[in-house]
Order: C-alpha cells, then sequence, then structure tokens
C-alpha cells in the first residue's frame, strides 16, 4: 500500500474509531433501537402467580378494601346522620365546606364528596372481588388451578361482593349491577333496589353453604359461613325497607343458624369486644383486624379526642377534636349501665370506660387537662350559655356536672356551629384507646357480632308476632341487658330516647337498647329508617347559626344521592328521587 | 462551618493586600508617551467621535471632525482601544508606535453574533426561529446562588419564580405559558451538550452564556423534551494565547423584607379584650425576631484558564456559603469545573473533555417555622425556664391548640439536613474529514445522589410526640449516560447559496433508585438520624422502609438543513424521530419535524435608518413524555395487608393498566417573528408572536372499573392551547467616550391559556372531565373547599371562591348567592380571579460614566391574582383564643355599628383572594473598575455593590407577590415543584417563606 493511500485509510478510520468507541460506551449489550422496559422494583403479571402465596395474596386484595370500612366514608353516611354522633363546627374548626353539619342536618347534596367516597367503597368491593373471581376462573380454565380449591375461594368472593352490594343497596339503593367482570359494561345502567336485592339473595344463597363452618384462625377476619348467614339476615331484617317484602321468618332462620351452631356467645365483659387486644372475642362473627401497622384505617382516637388527649394516651400524633355524641344518646344510657361508663370528675378521672368519654379529662401522670385555648360561649347566642365552668380551663367533655344561669343542666353542645364550645359533646370511647397510641387504632372492629344477631332475631320474633311482650324476644333483649347490668325490660314498647316528649312508641325500647347495645357500630341509621323515624332528624338536630344551614326532613333522605361525578362519568345511571 | 468562614476571611484578606502591593510597584515603573493618528471608514472618508481610550484605564480621547486624535502620557505597554457605534472595536498595541492610523469595519452589532442552537450554532442573522440570548456580561448581577437568576427577567416570555426566600429552594421555569400538565413543565436543560442537563450542578460564574429556544421550530431538535423550551447554557472556555487567573467574590447579607404582618403584644391584648377571648401570658415576643436571621453568603471563585495553539484550559473552583434568613437554615456547596480543549493530526480532531461536580450540604430549616410565627400569641414566651409543667419539652412554652407549635421550638430541637452531589462528565470528538464536512462523537455521563435526614427530638412538642424521637432518611440517585453522534456539513452550493446540514444519532438511559427510613423511639437524641438501627421502632414492627429502582431509555435520529440564499433569504427543516421505552408497545416512536424560513427585507427597503430587517416565520412540533416508567404496563404491587390464617401477609393487586396505546404528548407551535436593528443598531430587538397547541396531553386519569383492572390509568387525551406576545428591546441611548446608557426592554403578553378539552377515550369508555373544582384549603376547618376550577373550554387557573359582600350589623358574614336559591352552599363558588400572569415585563438600565458602571433592573408582573391563605385562616376575629391574626383582622368589622366578624371560622371568599400585580427594583448595582494600565500582571480589577430584590410596589397584602404555578399543598417538604399541580396555580400557601431583600459586596481580578 502506497504511503499516501494508507494516510488516507488512517485519516477515515480516526471517525470510525470515535463512532465505534462511543457505540461500545453506549452499552454493548444494548440494540441501539430497543426500548423494552426493565423492570425492577415492580411486578407484571408474567412473573406473578407463580406460587401459592402469590394467589393468596390476590385474595387478599378483596379483604384490603374493608380498610375504610370503620371511620372512612361509609361510617359517615352510617353514623353522621344519625343522633349518635355528630361533629359541631367549633370556632376555626371542622367547618370544612359546611359538609359535617349537613351530615347532621340531612341536607346533604349530590356534591358531598362523602356521597362519591361511600360509592367508591362499595363499588371499589365489588369491582375487586368480580375481578378475582374472573381471575380464578381464568386459571380454573387454563388448568392452573384446580375447580374444587377455586370453588372456596370463589364463594367466598362472592360472599365479599354481596357484602359491598348490601352497603350500596342500603345506602343509595338503586345501583348498577355488575356481576361479571369481562362482560362487564363501561356504563352499566341503574337497578332498582329490589332487583339488585332479589340478585343478591339469590347470589348469596348459593355462596354461603360453600363457605368454610370453622371458626378459628383459618377464618378470623374473613368470612365464612356464619359471616354469610349474619349478612343474610341484615338483607332479611331490611327487607321491608329494600323491597317492601318483610322477611321476618327468614331473618329468624339466618340468626338460627348461627345461634343454633353453637361457636358463638356473649363475652361475659361487653368491653371484651372493643379492647385493642380483642382478637378472638367469642363474639366476632366477622371482624376486620385493624392493626395500627398492618391494616390501618380504624383512626377513631383522631377523629373524637381533643388535642388535650394526647396527652391522656400519650399518643404520637395530636387528634382533631372532632366526633362527639348527642346528649339525648348519652342519656339515653342508665348510669348503671356499664355501656355508659363514668364521667370524670374535678378530683379524678373516670374509672369505668364506657361508650362515653365524659366530664374532666386527666393526663397519663393524673393531672387535670387545662385548655388554655378555651372559648367562653357568646353571650349573644341561644340557649343560653353555660357557666361554672371555673376560669374556664378545666377540660370537661360535654360539660357534664355544669348548670346554665337558669339551672338547667348544661348543654352538652352548645350549637352546631360555627361557636360550638371546643369541649362541647361527650367523645366516643367505646374502643379502647392504646397508650402510646398511633393515628390507626389496632383494635379489630366487629362487623357482624353475636349480640347483633341475638337482637335481629328479638326484633324479627317481636315483628312477627305484634306482641310488645313478646317471651322470646323478650328474653333474648334481657340478655343482653342482663350483661349490661341493668333491670330486665317487661314490654318491648317505650318513648325514643331523642323524643321522650312524644308519644310511646311501638318496639320503642327495642330501638333504644338496639342504640345502647350497638352505639357507633354503624346499625342506627337502619334502626332509625326500620322504625320510620329516620326524617325526624329536626327532633335531634341541634341549632345552627351559619348562613344557609337548613334541617331536610324530607323522605329523600333515607337514600343518599349519587354523587354527581358519578353521572357525569355513566349517563346511564339514574339520580335518586328528589336530589 | 463558622470556622472555615473565618479562614476565608482572612485568606480573602491577604490576597487585598498583595493586591495592594502590586498597584504600587506597577504604578513606579510607568513610561510617558505620546501617540496621535486617523481614524476613517472604510470608504476612506474621516470619523469623527470616535472612541479612543487607553484598554483598562480612563485615559482617552474622541477624534475630531477630521477624524484625528491625540494622546499623550501613554506607557509602552498601553493598548488603545477605538470604538464607535455600529463599528467593530478595535485594539492596536502601542509597542514603540508614535502614530497610528486606523480603518473602522461597520458591524451591526448582535447580527453576526453566533449563537448556539441545538446540536451547533448559527449565526443571530440566518436564524429563523425564536431565540433569545444572554451572555455573561448581560447577566444578573449581585448574590446569585443559582443560574437561573442570571437570566431572570432578561428573557422575553420567559418567567423565573421563586415567592420567598428558602435559600434551599428551586425556582419554578416556565417559558410561553403552559405546554403540559402531566409531564415536565420547565424547559429542557442543555449544559455543553449534555441533555438533560441540571443547573444545579453548574456554577454562576462558570456560565459564559445562556440562550433560550423559545419557538417550536427552534426546539424541535430536541424533539421530545422540548414542549416547554430549552435552555442551552455553554460555560466558560479557555482562551488561544492567554493564561489569566480570575478571581470573584462577594459577600452578602440577606434581611427579611416582609413577613406577614401580625398583631403584636400590645394589639394583640386589645383584640383579645374585645373579643373576650384569648389567654394573655404576659410577656411580649416577636416570634419572627426569634425565628429569623440576618442571612450571610459569601461566595469565592478562582478560576485559570489559557492555552496555545493546540490546548485551551479552564478550571475552575467554586466556594459558596450560605445562611438564610431562618435560624439554622443554609447552605454549603463546593463546586469544580475542568474544560479542556485538544487539537491533533493538523487541527482536524478536536477533543473536548468537561467535568463538573458539585457538593451541597443543606441546612433546611422548617417552613412551619415561620407558619407558626406567624401565628404563635406575641403575648407568650419562648421558654418556661424552671417550669416543671413545661420539663417534658426542654421548657420551651407550648399551648395544646390545634395545629399550633412553638416556632423556636422546632428549629431549635430538630433537624433536616440535606446532602447532594451532582457530577458530570463528557468528552466529545469532532474531526473535520473534509473542509465543510466534520462528524463528532460525544459520550456523557451525569449523576447525582441526594441524601435528605430529619431528625425529631424526644421532647419535641410538633412531628415526633410521644414517639421518643423520629427519624426520617431518605436517599435518591440517578444517573444518566448519553451518547450522540452527528455528522455535519457546511458548503457552498452554488456561489449565493450556502447550505448547511447535520444528521445524527442519539441514544440515552436513565436510572433512578433510592430508599427512605422512618422510625423512631431512642433512648436518646444524641444519635439524630446516624444510628437508624438504635431506633426501637424496628425491633417493634412499627418502623417503615421502602426503596425502588427504574430505568427508562430514550433513542433518537435528528437532522437539519439551514439554506441561505444570498443572505438575504433562509429556509431552515428539521426532523427528530425518538422513541421512549416509557410508552405502549404500539407507539413507542414519534416524528417531530419542523420549518421555518425567514427574509432579510432590509434589503429591499433601502432605508437609511433600518440596518436590518428580518421577518421569519415557523412552524415546529415537540414532544413531552410522562415523568415515570412504566406506566403503560399493567403491574402488580403490594397494597395492604391481609389477615390469613392467624397472621398477616401482603395483598397484592394492580396498580396501573396496560395502556399499550400510550404516546407522546405532542405540541405543535407556529411562531411569526420580525428581528430588527435600526440607526446603526442603536436600536436593536425582536417582536414575536406565538400560538401553540398541545394535543395528546399525558393525563392520570379516573377510568371506570370494570373494565379497567385499576381505577386510574395515565391516557393521551384532551387538548390546551396558548398564545402570546413578546418583545425584546435594546436602545443604546447614550453612546459617549466617557458616559453611555443603554436600555433593555422585555415584555411579554399572554394572550390565552386555555384548556380545550380534557375528554376523550380509553378502553372503550368516553371519559369526559366537564368542571373539576382542585386543591382544598385544608385543615383547621376549611377541608373539602376547593381552591381553582378547571373546565373545557375556559382559562386555565380560574379562582375559586364565594363573592364577599359585607360584614352586617349584627357582624354576619354576608356572602353574594350567587344562584339566588336563598342558600349559602358550595354552589354559590364563583369565578374570582386568575392565578396566571397575563404580562410580564423586564427593564434594565445600564449606565457606564467613566470608571464606575451602574444598572438597575426593574420587573414587572401583571394580571395574576392569589389566594392569601393566612387571611383565610386567621383575619377571623374570633379565632384569636387559638391563633395569632394579622393585623387586619381589626377590620373585619360591620362599619357603621363596629361589631366585629363572628359568624364565621375562616372561609375563601373573593376579600382574600387579591390583585398581586407588581413591580420590583429586582436587581441594582453600582461598580467601579479600577485603571489597572499601569498594574503589570493585572488586566482587570472592579469592585461593586449590588441589592437584590430590593422593593415591590404591590397592593397585594401577603408577603411575596410573585406568581405561584402549580400548588404542591402544604407539607414539610422544601422542594418539589414538579409535583405541584399545574391546573392550579394562584395559592399562596402557608408554607412561604418570608420575603427577603440582600445586599452584596463584590470583587472581580483578573490577572
Amino acid at each position: 500500500m502506497k504511503s499516501k493511500e494508507r494516510y488516507t485509510m488512517k485519516k477515515l478510520l480516526i471517525p470510525i474509531k470515535i463512532i465505534l468507541l462511543g457505540i461500545i460506551l453506549a452499552g454493548s449489550n444494548q440494540s441501539c433501537t430497543n426500548l423494552d422496559e426493565e423492570l425492577y422494583s415492580s411486578v407484571t403479571p408474567s412473573n406473578f402467580f407463580k406460587t401459592e402465596e402469590e394467589f393468596i395474596s390476590a385474595l387478599g386484595a378483596a379483604y384490603t378494601q374493608f380498610g375504610g370500612y370503620a371511620a372512612g366514608d361509609p361510617a359517615q353516611l352510617q353514623v353522621m346522620t344519625t343522633d349518635e354522633m355528630t361533629a359541631p363546627t367549633r370556632g376555626q374548626d371542622w367547618d370544612d365546606g359546611g359538609n359535617w353539619r349537613r351530615l347532621h342536618l340531612h341536607s346533604w347534596t349530590k356534591e358531598d364528596g362523602v356521597m362519591s367516597g361511600a360509592w367508591n367503597f362499595g363499588f371499589n368491593g365489588v369491582n375487586t372481588a368480580n375481578r378475582l373471581i374472573y381471575q380464578f376462573t381464568s386459571l380454573v380454565e387454563s388448568g392452573q388451578v384446580k375447580q374444587e380449591v377455586a370453588d372456596a375461594y370463589i364463594s367466598e368472593l362472592k360472599t365479599v361482593r354481596g357484602f359491598f352490594y348490601w352497603q350500596l343497596v342500603d345506602e343509595y339503593g338503586n345501583v348498577p349491577l355488575v356481576t361479571d367482570f369481562a362482560k362487564a359494561e363501561a356504563t352499566p345502567k341503574t337497578e332498582t333496589r329490589a332487583n339488585v336485592y332479589n340478585w343478591l339473595i339469590t347470589d348469596l344463597t348459593a355462596a354461603v353453604p360453600k363457605l368454610s363452618k370453622a371458626v378459628d384462625g383459618t377464618t378470623y377476619g374473613r368470612l365464612n359461613y356464619y359471616g354469610g348467614q349474619t349478612l343474610l339476615a341484615k338483607l332479611y331484617l331490611n327487607a321491608k325497607v329494600y323491597t317492601g317484602t318483610a322477611q321476618w321468618d327468614k331473618t329468624i332462620a339466618a340468626c338460627d343458624e348461627v345461634i343454633n351452631s353453637g361457636k358463638y356467645s356473649l363475652e361475659s365483659n361487653f368491653f371484651a369486644n372493643f379492647n385493642v387486644n380483642n382478637s378472638g372475642s367469642k363474639e366476632f362473627i366477622f371482624a376486620i383486624p385493624y392493626d395500627k401497622v398492618f391494616f390501618t384505617g380504624f383512626n377513631l382516637v383522631m377523629q373524637t379526642l381533643s388535642y388535650l388527649n394526647q396527652a391522656t394516651y400519650n399518643l404520637s400524633a395530636q387528634p382533631w377534636n372532632g366526633f362527639c355524641s348527642l346528649e339525648e344518646f348519652y342519656n339515653s344510657f342508665d348510669n348503671a349501665d356499664i355501656r355508659k361508663g363514668e364521667p370524670g370528675t374535678l378530683t379524678k378521672p373516670a374509672t369505668k370506660r364506657g361508650t362515653f368519654l365524659a366530664g374532666y379529662q386527666y393526663s397519663s401522670s393524673g393531672e387535670i387537662l387545662k385548655d388554655d385555648g378555651f372559648e367562653a360561649p357568646n353571650l349573644n347566642r341561644k340557649p343560653a350559655p353555660l357557666i361554672g365552668d371555673l376560669d374556664g380551663k378545666p377540660f370537661n367533655f360535654g360539660s357534664i356536672g355544669l348548670k346554665n344561669p337558669d339551672g338547667t343542666p348544661a348543654p352538652q353542645i352548645n350549637e352546631l356551629g360555627p361557636q360550638a364550645l371546643r369541649q362541647a359533646g361527650v367523645r366516643i370511647g367505646k374502643w379502647e384507646f392504646e397508650m402510646g397510641g398511633l393515628p390507626d387504632m389496632s383494635n379489630d372492629y366487629a362487623v357482624f357480632r353475636y349480640a347483633d344477631v341475638l337482637l335481629m332475631k328479638a326484633e324479627a320474633l317481636w315483628r312477627k308476632s305484634g306482641n310488645d311482650k313478646d317471651p322470646a324476644a323478650l328474653a333474648l333483649v334481657n340478655q343482653i341487658r342482663a350483661r349490661a347490668g341493668v333491670p330486665a325490660l317487661t314490654s318491648l314498647d317505650g318513648k325514643l330516647s331523642f323524643d321522650l316528649a312524644g308519644a310511646v312508641v311501638p318496639g320503642g325500647e327495642l330501638f333504644n337498647e338496639l342504640g345502647r347495645e350497638l352505639a357507633i357500630e354503624k346499625s342506627r341509621r337502619q334502626s332509625m329508617i326500620r322504625w320510620g323515624v329516620f326524617t325526624s332528624v329536626n327532633k335531634w338536630a341541634l341549632p345552627a347559626y351559619n348562613p344557609g344551614d337548613v334541617i331536610v326532613t324530607d323522605p329523600k333522605t333515607n337514600l343518599f344521592p349519587v354523587h354527581k361525578d358519578k353521572l357525569a362519568a355513566n349517563p346511564n345511571l339514574t339520580q335518586n328521587p328528589g336530589y | 462551618m463558622r470556622t472555615i468562614q473565618n479562614s476565608l476571611f482572612l485568606w480573602r484578606r491577604c490576597i487585598l493586600s498583595l493586591l495592594l502591593v502590586v498597584f504600587f510597584v506597577s504604578i513606579a515603573s510607568a513610561q510617558q508617551k505620546k501617540v496621535t493618528g486617523k481614524v476613517t471608514e472604510s470608504s476612506g472618508s474621516p470619523l469623527p467621535g470616535v472612541t479612543v481610550v487607553v484598554k483598562g484605564s480612563t485615559t482617552g480621547a474622541l477624534t475630531d471632525m477630521d477624524g484625528n486624535y491625540s494622546l499623550s502620557n501613554l506607557s509602552e505597554s498601553a493598548t488603545l482601544q477605538f470604538s464607535f457605534v455600529g463599528m467593530k472595536t478595535m485594539e492596536v498595541p502601542v509597542s514603540g508606535k508614535t502614530s497610528i492610523n486606523v480603518v473602522m469595519e461597520e458591524e451591526t452589532i448582535g447580527i453576526q453574533e453566533v449563537v448556539a442552537v441545538g446540536y451547533g450554532t448559527q449565526k443571530k442573522k440566518e436564524l429563523t426561529s425564536s431565540v433569545s440570548s444572554v451572555k455573561s456580561d448581560e447577566f444578573v448581577k449581585g448574590n446569585i446562588s443559582n443560574p437561573v437568576q442570571l437570566i431572570q427577567g432578561k428573557v422575553s416570555g420567559l418567567s423565573i419564580s421563586k415567592p420567598g426566600g428558602n435559600p434551599n429552594e428551586g425556582f419554578n421555569i416556565r417559558l410561553r405559558g403552559l405546554s403540559t400538565i402531566g409531564a415536565n413543565t420547565g424547559p429542557l436543560v442543555v449544559i455543553d451538550g449534555a441533555v438533560g442537563g441540571s443547573l444545579d450542578n453548574i456554577d454562576p460564574n462558570d456560565i459564559e452564556t445562556i440562550n433560550v429556544l423559545k419557538d417550536g421550530s427552534a426546539a424541535s431538535i430536541y424533539g421530545t423534551r422540548g414542549s416547554s423550551g430549552v435552555i442551552l447554557v455553554t460555560t466558560k472556555q479557555g482562551k488561544k494565547g492567554t493564561s489569566e487567573i480570575e478571581y470573584n467574590g462577594y459577600y452578602s447579607a440577606e434581611m427579611i423584607a416582609k413577613h406577614t404582618d401580625v398583631m403584636n403584644a400590645t394589639e394583640w391584648r386589645a383584640m383579645s379584650k374585645e373579643t373576650g377571648l384569648g389567654t394573655d401570658f404576659g410577656y411580649d415576643t416577636d416570634w419572627f425576631k426569634e425565628t429569623s436571621q440576618t442571612g450571610q453568603s459569601q461566595n469565592h471563585n478562582i478560576s485559570v484558564s489559557g492555552g496555545n495553539d493546540k490546548t485551551t484550559y479552564r478550571a475552575s473552583l467554586n466556594y459558596r456559603d450560605a445562611t438564610g434568613v431562618m435560624k439554622t437554615s443554609g447552605f454549603t456547596q463546593l463546586n469544580g469545573r475542568v474544560n479542556l480543549r485538544q487539537k491533533a493530526f493538523n487541527d482536524k480532531l478536536t477533543v473536548d473533555m468537561n467535568m463538573g461536580i458539585t457538593n451541597r450540604k443543606s441546612e433546611y430549616g422548617f417552613s412551619d417555622a415561620f407558619k407558626f410565627a406567624t401565628i404563635f400569641n406575641p403575648t407568650a414566651p419562648v421558654k418556661m425556664e424552671g417550669d416543671p409543667a413545661y420539663a417534658k419539652w426542654d421548657y420551651y412554652f407550648n399551648q395544646t391548640l390545634f395545629d399550633y407549635f412553638n416556632p423556636v421550638q422546632i428549629l431549635e430541637q430538630n433537624k433536616n439536613v440535606g446532602d447532594n452531589t451532582m457530577s458530570n462528565v463528557s468528552i466529545r470528538g469532532t474531526y473535520d474529514i473534509v473542509k465543510g464536512l466534520s462528524v463528532d462523537a460525544f459520550y456523557a455521563s451525569q449523576g447525582s445522589t441526594a441524601t435528605t435526614s430529619r431528625y425529631y427530638s424526644k421532647k419535641s412538642f410538633w412531628v415526633g410526640s410521644n414517639t421518643n424521637g423520629m427519624t426520617d432518611k431518605i436517599e435518591n440517585k440517578s444517573s444518566s449516560q448519553l451518547f450522540e453522534s452527528t455528522l455535519k456539513y457546511n458548503g457552498n452550493l452554488m456561489s449565493d447559496l450556502n447550505i448547511s446540514a447535520l444528521g445524527g444519532y442519539s441514544y440515552q438511559d436513565f436510572s433512578n433508585e433510592g430508599f427512605n427510613v422512618h422510625g423512631g423511639n431512642f433512648l436518646t437524641d444524641a444519635f439524630t438520624y446516624n444510628n437508624l438501627g438504635a431506633a426501637l421502632d424496628f425491633k417493634n414492627g412499627i418502623g417503615s422502609a421502602g426503596s425502588y429502582k427504574n430505568t427508562n431509555k430514550l433513542i433518537a435520529f435528528f437532522g437539519r438543513v439551514n439554506l441561505n440564499l444570498n443572505n438575504i433569504w433562509f429556509l431552515s427543516a428539521s426532523a427528530r424521530y425518538e422513541g421512549s421505552s416509557k410508552f405502549g408497545t404500539s407507539n413507542k416512536w414519534g416524528m417531530f419535524p419542523s420549518l421555518s424560513g425567514a427574509a432579510d427585507i432590509s434589503k429591499f427597503l433601502n432605508v437609511d435608518f433600518i440596518d436590518n430587517l428580518k421577518v421569519r416565520a415557523s412552524y415546529g412540533m415537540t414532544g413531552n413524555q410522562p415523568s415515570d416508567s412504566y406506566l403503560s404496563l399493567l403491574r402488580l404491587g403490594p397494597q395492604g395487608n391481609f389477615f390469613y390464617n392467624g397472621k398477616f401477609g401482603p395483598a397484592y393487586a394492580p396498580v396501573s393498566n396496560a395502556n399499550s396505546d400510550l404516546k407522546w404528548e405532542k405540541k405543535s407551535e407556529i411562531d411569526l417573528g420580525v428581528d430588527f436593528s435600526l440607526l446603526k443598531s442603536k436600536v436593536s430587538g425582536s417582536f414575536d408572536f406565538y400560538t401553540r397547541t398541545t394535543t395528546n396531553l399525558l393525563f392520570n386519569y379516573e377510568v371506570p372499573v370494570p373494565p379497567n383492572l385499576f381505577s386510574q390509568a395515565l391516557v393521551n387525551l384532551g387538548e390546551i392551547k396558548s398564545s402570546g406576545l413578546e418583545l425584546t428591546l435594546n436602545w443604546s441611548v447614550i453612546q459617549k467616550s466617557d458616559f453611555t446608557y443603554g436600555v433593555s426592554f422585555t415584555p411579554s403578553y399572554n394572550l390565552e391559556n386555555t384548556l380545550v378539552s380534557l375528554s376523550g377515550q380509553y378502553n372503550g369508555a368516553d371519559l369526559k372531565y366537564g368542571v373539576r373544582d382542585l386543591e382544598n384549603m385544608g385543615s383547621p376547618g376549611q377541608n373539602q373547599t376547593p381552591l381553582v376550577r378547571a373546565e373545557e373550554g375556559k382559562p386555565i387557573g380560574q379562582l375559586l371562591a364565594f363573592k364577599f359582600v359585607e360584614i352586617d350589623k349584627n357582624g354576619n358574614l354576608i356572602l353574594e348567592d350567587i344562584n339566588g336559591d336563598k342558600t349559602i352552599d358550595a354552589n354559590d363558588r364563583t369565578i374570582v380571579g386568575n392565578g396566571l400572569p397575563k404580562f410580564i415585563f423586564g427593564w434594565g438600565n445600564d449606565f457606564k460614566y467613566k470608571n464606575f458602571d451602574f444598572s438597575v433592573f426593574f420587573r414587572g408582573v401583571f394580571g395574576h391574582s392569589l389566594i392569601n391563605s393566612f387571611r383565610s385562616f386567621y383575619e377571623v376575629p374570633n379565632v384569636i383564643g387559638s391563633y395569632n391574626l394579622p393585623k387586619t383582622a381589626k377590620d373585619m368589622r360591620n362599619a357603621e355599628t363596629g361589631v366585629l366578624l363572628n359568624n364565621s371560622s375562616g372561609t375563601t371568599s373573593s376579600a382574600v383572594v387579591e390583585k398581586a400585580n407588581f413591580v420590583s427594583l429586582d436587581n441594582m448595582s453600582l461598580g467601579y473598575s479600577f485603571d489597572v494600565s499601569q498594574m503589570k500582571g493585572l488586566s482587570k480589577m472592579r469592585v461593586y455593590v449590588a441589592g437584590n430584590n430590593l422593593f415591590y410596589i404591590t397592593k397585594y397584602k401577603g408577603v411575596d407577590p410573585n406568581p405561584r404555578y402549580g400548588d404542591s399543598s402544604e407539607s414539610l417538604s422544601t422542594e418539589g415543584s414538579f409535583s405541584a399541580n399545574p391546573l392550579a396555580p394562584g395559592i399562596d400557601r402557608r408554607a412561604t417563606w418570608s420575603r427577603t431583600r440582600s445586599v452584596s459586596f463584590g470583587i472581580n481580578v483578573i490577572f
């Protein structure tokens, strides 16, 4: 080769070398147009579902949906709308666009976020169950899982789905029916409440018998056969409301499946059901195994306690001073009722825990809590302000024991807002607050409890016989009362707890007893609707001073509105009447 | 930190003494000489009024009517500098001559200028698209800690904003309105060719020029990431035949210019008395005084540069030490940079190596401290020394109220620090194959590691209460590798048709990983965040830890052709074909073309005073990709736990939907512009009209389940549109030998910023966005109160509130019943303003008188409103029981009866949505350049004093009227404008720091 040619070659080699070097630097193992994604910290179906644990973890998704049940939006719909609980606007706190007051006054609207939240809670549960049923069915079809193994899971998932549909049919009534993931329409139309109910009964009566009858660690925290029967009992108990046709015999039969199994009994200590360590209570038929780390979402401790109570329980976060109970509801408990609890006094903290946390509050080291931010009530307000709160500082939930200037007992809640006192209202102490607790509580939450089954049966017996002295019904109710340390009832009739000035109502005492035993356990609204008094909200509503606050006593309020965003997303949905 | 600071002060003093010695020695050695001569134009006619000065001094003269000049008392080594408007400045060394005649060449300043564009440079006169260039001598001066501050207000249409004086907070950069809502809203940064660089890894002292590619056609060569504009940064290089050592240093003091004007103890007592609320603790505490300090910063930059025919180099070292106005806040930063250029093979091969490394150690402070300083009771003491009731909080005074904590305690007990290291290395080889044809290969590697560590004391009454100490440790690492190769050609096809063309390939991969740990329960505060294993939370199973890793890739082919016919007609076309791994399998690749043309019509006009008049039109398409990887895949992830067989196990569920159609967001932009130069370049500038439309918007949509497995999906749908006008004007008002005055004016006007649509199809479902109310004022008491309405077909940034009517005679807040239904509810909220500005200007004035230089820079922003959160929450007399109030709360009463507002506990009404128009004196500086002609070894010495953010003229009652371009609600995090929701601008949150002003003294010396 001539030297000149060699020089030219060399000249050309240099840029080629540069390019080659660059390509090597760019990654020798990469094709220069390959854009496949490499995953490191997430998984796709192609590298999942390889082991049994992975299948079970998929089933778990159906149950994680329950996390929002005890204290989330569904709880607000079921509890906040009754005389059990409210969240008054306390000065700067708890205005939140008026939505808490609207729940209390039944003036909720289709714009309120809680309407969307509870709807999502229901349908997320339904859809997750549908998705998993579809997945398990596909796995059977592809031969990866045996039919009999899948069947147990599928029946359980159908029962879980049934639970969420019960929530939807109870709250919204008329909802779309989506039962098959693969064939689901994008915009399903609204079905009538009765149709959804009928489908639910058919579906559940087929699925429930296939569920496990074990009552032990293998089914704890999951829906077993008895959980399924209790769910059916709930549906039958409210069947008249849902469809217009009562199902008292079926209610009794479903309850008897649980009672006659002999696998459940009343705990001798009522609060064994609500302690921090309440797992495995003999009363639990279906419980959500809340845990401060593993299963979060039960944050009643934040919702109800005052900021000051951070020092009572050495909590890691400052509570929100919000949810409290109403005076009539508190007073519907006899002082001897061990479920009520004792208020703290100026000289000593409460000695007995109860459904309510009332009276003077103390720190964990036994000092009375004083509220520097105490705000004297506005003298221009009616009803008359309470006096005698000493220098205003010792913190007294519900102003228990204090008097108005005219000598009448101080109001527990002076007004609904905006200037409700910071200490207004007795608080919810039914579930034990853990010392040094986190914002999420570890107490398991009973969705279905044996006492509830006994009371459901009692109500069905009474409604069937129409006899206020029905001995079988009274026996069941008095079983509950005996544990609570209060005298047996001789008649189920009585005045309603929130309307003591009113007339004696058939089953009135049973209604009150349901309230006392199942307080804040999401049964009050359903009871009120069965007794036809949910729309009597004007009887228990607190006075409100905010412009625009109105009490709505319209029968439409027995159902909640479908949120506007849901209507916008699906034109085939029908809004409930009156909204 | 302090010790280092002290020793550096000493060191600087030594340098100054040394300089003085040099100065006197130089004077002693000076010699005397006289020079005369004549200055003519190229046509031969004499030029009167030419400035002739001895370089580096004030000695000078003007040429007379015949172009003659005379200068005496010159040193042998002096150099004469000849300057005249419209002519190229010339320099001639005296070196023994007694007569120096000069022929000056015409120049249209700026037009010959070469500016960096994507993958190359272009003569400014040949530009066919909208590109702004800012050179180092035009940079904003004074207390500059971030490179973007250098061009704040200098580039028309580029908004650079940072409300409040947090020294560790980044700037929000927005070019020409909003072009995306689901991806990155900030411009792409390219540093010396390294695409996707971080401005934080570059010291402002090392920057030569910053160019901004504004329109779609300019940016489209970076196609896929160019939608929000491109910022090209060129760092300083060594120059052939020189050898320089340069020192820049300044000391700066930063003071609080404005904090929320709250009641002092006397005013508080009066209000407490009137309302009958609140507890007087008997003290008089100014909580701002207790939580703030005078911020001090010092900055030292030393660079060495130089070179010969084969090699040029520049290396620099930068040290910054700053304390913020909040006690315990500040940072120290060390940055080093080396730029090296070597030629070889008969100068045919050029190798460039650049390296930069930055380490910043930050103390963030806690934004909550200023929030609580605003609302803490002024009659309360800081501490209750010796009172056993307060021993558990280490004697800090506290009250148990909602969201109310002693701000001094927050700062003194807890720690919040960061350590960031960034590095980049790059190498480029360019080879000239034959004349006009070259090939180059470029490799760049960039990396960053950011660690944040927080510790909350055992005695903390705030975060970490009753947890026995709490710690957070977070580390995020990212790295990218870029390889690019281009082939370039430049030559004449015919005698008057010049072509330049390039084609290239680009490969870039990115990797992000990190971990975070959160836990508490320590025996002692001594470990802080340094011994995570000592936290009992981990042993008790309540500590938490996490980690992640993801990668992605971008691969592209690109090309561009520029034609220049006769220096009159210009045409440019480019295209980039790019693929991203982040997209769905069927849509990985996208094509981003551009076409632009220009004509210099001054050649046809033949008007005397017009030097250059170029009209241009361009069209360009750019793209945007999602910020996260794997969004097109169906993924499963742990979704809570599940109680199974008596113990908890993880539950797995879908966390994203498959979307194989996921593709590029596309923005097309039309830009019509005029570049002009008048009166021998005394006046120059450009005017632009742009209109841009982004389609296939990437948006995280709520989708129905079923048919989808997960309730959200990243979907391409919808459209946003914006348009506007921009002007850049430079005017040399006065040009005399000892006095010059120049003005620059850069106004921009936004014509529209519309959310055209956010609806579309996904997986068989019609997704309809309609009207959505976004964001939330928050606790206490204002949850579920949306603040911004996003509505299809309407402008972005509509602020939502009730309309304030009056406080009636009884003290009731009266709001307007918008829908006339006799009740005030959510439906009565209405649009009361817009959070995005309409009109922005920068107005610079530069004076030079003899050796003095003086500049004043004003910036104005108009048309935006801000929701004042502090007023919304606390301008309510009856919350005095819990919080201190703004002074204005005492006016919240009926004017007639004097009854205070009493039925509201805080409402976002139109009364707290304020117009936030402002004009600010952003920067003012006065400098003096010493006459160094007599000083051996010294070629420049300038001292200056500068002020930044000196004052604001505004009616806004909040702390800082600067626009808030997106909302990230209120959180402990000190950074994070990326996660901010761009559909919700205009919310002035309580986490904003007090506004500051600073004054700096600096020196610049070149040896």
